[in-house]
């Protein structure tokens, strides 16, 4: 027998992901859905010797075709796979969240509905009565706490029993209000319905009914009566409250909500570090223990010189450079998940939305830009919350324009260098303010084309209640996460730098197609006030940033440019660095290169991990060539600028 | 009247929206269909405007909450 398969709707912040991983534990496999940026998640249980396959649909607030969200839900509904579907809803806000349930009534499909979050509900003095309701609605109904772990024996129990005794919606509640509504012909309207596929025919007259824009709040009325009549004696309320907690207040004020915000960032910024150092130290310690192990090797083989450099230095690096860097996205994934799963991350995107709608964006992109600072990756990824497309482009692109963790922690470094402390900290204040300048710019030029006038949608969102964090389900995010950019990362970088080490390989005699290909266009570079090698090392700064040390040493050393590239950054600034980068660049020259790279096309994992989210060349190719001319102009500018103070 | 006019702490009903299509439909979605009953709980120069509104509290952005049409409603 074919296993049977169940479908997870529910609205955002239901807690459907928390039931999703209680039900399958490990065995999930995540993907996308075909041809969209919308996670795909799906994995099965056994229950008494069956297995039951479990696919979670993206959250979505109703079954109208608006968002990507929306239509792969309900088109999935539609084409009739699942055997079973179990709406979730959140119990403690009830009145709304019953929605899903009201906009499902009328699809021919087996239901049972699970009231999440019952302890929540009755710390709000919620009481709630799932026999009325199940008497009412005609299916199973079930009170639930997805947090705890103890509940989802009797889930898969009911799960079973669903399956077995399968129960559609009673309808005629809601097509009462529809039929008692004297200004809508109701009765023809489902006379001139079928009624075939997964539709009753007083669903298909719904559905011709909400066609027209104008008759759609009237729907939606009907719905929410529909709910309260559900509601009406199945639930009591025995405290009300209304108004703001006092922190609520002050997190979502004007003014003191953005330094509360930015003390919460200050403060998660720096626990994601401490999460990803270690991380980083060990991912750095590889290349000391492996390649004296793959020297052997090599030696034992006798493998051709320039092969086994290339497995010697390039793999254990790669290797290394990979771990630190999922380290770092992990450590970000981490304290956003926890700064999310508690429900603040909302009352951040309300503080920052006005910013943000000046970028032509809503509050919800202000999560990304904050990431970024950590992570460009995880600052793409986390585009995934904001509900429009033009948006979500724009917010990645825009994600491109802020120095990532490395980025900041180099640029200061090498400021230092020439321009001593108090230099060091006016280049990080004109860093800031062309950061910003370049997020404005950018959204100009490209704002248009992406968000139409009537895209451009103002926030719209639900500000959930805090409560504790549930552990487990930011751990297994976080994981997957950082799993999934490991294996990214490796095979990217891995590609990028055998192409880098081939190219920077001297194999005529002392010249490599590196420094012969620099040399030829250094007429060019030193226009932009870069010498061959330093333009050598903005280029490699786009692999990595950390990097260009690296590259820009080796180069003026003379020495192995693949080794010295990869090592830069275990063995820091070296003293002799220190000393000889004076020497050979001039001032105005350092200043335009540090604009160069801090404003340079971000790493080649960034610009991997936002084509797989935006799957298009054209706004790849855009935004590439847009922050090669930014910075190439910056460099160009400040280098002069410079060449008249100094 | 419209929301985003109404001040903190008072009470007002829901007559008429105007938008398009998508806007509607989130709009209903998050509980804000024709006859909602809705509570002000914070309207800040330059801020979304905070509502209760079956048992939500929902942010709306400025411009949005100028296309809602309400009349004031008693308790």
């Amino acid at each position: 027998m074919k296993e049977k398969t169940i479908a997870l709707l529910g609205q955002p912040n239901s807690g459907k992901s928390s039931v999703f991983n209680g039900l399958t534990g490990s065995h999930q496999h995540v993907g996308n859905w075909p041809g969209k940026t919308v996670e795909h998640k799906e994995g099965t249980f056994r229950f008494e010797g069956e297995t039951y396959r479990v696919v979670d649909l993206p959250g979505s607030y109703s079954l109208s075709a608006g968002s990507d969200e929306e239509v792969i839900t309900t088109d999935y509904i539609k084409s009739g796979e699942a055997d079973l579907v179990t709406i979730l809803v959140d119990s403690s806000q009830l009145e709304r969240s019953l929605y899903m349930v009201a906009d499902f009534i009328g699809i021919k499909l087996p239901v049972l509905l699970i009231l999440n979050m019952m302890d929540v509900a009755e710390q709000k003095g919620i009481e709630i009565h799932t026999g009325i309701l199940q008497e009412k609605l005609g299916i199973p109904v079930i009170g639930f706490v997805a947090a705890e772990n103890r509940g989802y024996g009797n889930l898969k129990e009911q799960i079973a029993e669903a399956l077995k005794n399968p129960r559609m919606m009673e309808q005629s509640l809601l097509m009462e209000r529809y039929a008692g509504d004297s200004s809508i012909p109701f009765t023809e309207m489902i006379a001139r319905e079928k009624g075939t596929g997964i539709y009753t025919r007083e669903k298909q007259a719904i559905l011709a009914f909400e066609k027209e824009d104008k008759n759609l709040m009237r729907s939606g009325r009907h719905k929410y009566d529909f709910i309260d009549m559900l509601l009406d004696g199945a639930v009591k309320k025995t405290k009300v409250k209304s108004g703001l907690e006092r922190f609520d207040r002050k997190a979502l004020g004007r003014h003191s909500g953005k330094w509360i915000a930015f003390g919460i960032i200050l403060a998660g910024m720096t626990g994601a570090m401490l999460i990803a150092s270690p991380i980083m130290v060990l991912g750095f310690a590889i290349p000391g223990g492996l390649t004296p192990l793959l020297e052997k090797l090599m030696n034992l083989f006798g493998v051709w010189k320039p092969l086994a450099e290339l497995v010697c230095v390039v793999l254990p690096n790669v290797l290394a450079f990979t771990i630190a860097m999922a380290g770092f996205v992990l450590g970000v994934t981490f304290i956003f998940a926890l700064i999310e799963d508690v429900g603040y991350m909302a009352r951040i995107s309300v503080v920052f939305n006005k910013a943000m709608e000046r970028l032509g964006l809503q509050g919800k992109s202000v999560c990304s830009f904050l990431m970024s600072l950590g992570c460009n990756m995880a600052g793409v990824a986390g585009s995934r919350v904001i509900d429009s497309t033009g948006q979500r482009f724009l917010t990645m692109i825009l994600v491109w324009s802020i120095p990532c963790g490395s980025t900041l922690s180099l640029a200061p470094m090498l400021a230092s260098i020439f321009f001593g402390p108090l230099g060091s900290f006016l280049v990080l204040l004109f860093m800031l303010g062309i950061t910003l300048g370049s997020m404005f710019l950018a959204s100009k030029i490209f704002g248009r084309q992406l968000i139409r006038e009537e895209d451009e949608h103002g926030i719209i969102m639900e500000l959930p209640p805090y409560h504790k964090p549930k552990w487990g389900h930011i751990v297994r995010m976080t994981l997957t996460k950082a799993k999934d950019i490991f294996v990214r990362a490796f095979r990217v970088i891995f590609l990028v730098s055998v192409v880098f080490y081939l190219l920077s390989y001297s194999w005529f005699g002392n010249i490599s197609i590196f420094a012969a290909f620099g040399q030829l266009i250094s007429p060019v570079t030193e226009f932009f006030g870069m010498t061959w090698q330093m333009f050598m090392a903005y280029l490699s700064s786009m692999v990595t940033k950390e990097s260009l040390l690296g590259v820009i040493n080796a180069l003026y050393n003379n020495s192995d440019v693949v080794s010295a590239a990869f090592n830069a950054k275990s063995i820091g600034m070296t003293e002799g660095m220190a000393q000889l980068l004076p020497q050979v660049i001039n001032k105005p020259q350092a200043l335009g290169f540090i604009m160069a790279i801090v404003f340079n096309v971000p790493c080649t994992m960034t610009v991997a991990v936002t084509f797989r989210e935006n799957h298009s060349k054209k706004w790849i190719a855009l935004p590439v060539l847009y922050y090669l001319v930014f910075s190439l102009i910056l460099s160009c500018v400040f280098y002069h600028i410079g060449m008249l103070i100094w | 009247m419209r929301l985003s006019e109404v001040t903190v702490g008072n009470k007002v009903k829901v007559n008429a929206i105007s938008g398009n299509r998508h806007l509607l439909s989130r709009l209903i979605g998050v509980g804000l269909a024709e006859g909602a009953l809705l509570q002000i709980v914070q309207n800040e120069k330059g801020q979304p405007v905070l509502f209760y509104c079956r048992d939500s509290v929902i942010a709306l952005s400025e411009k949005d909450c100028k296309k809602i049409e309400v009349e004031e409603a008693g308790e």
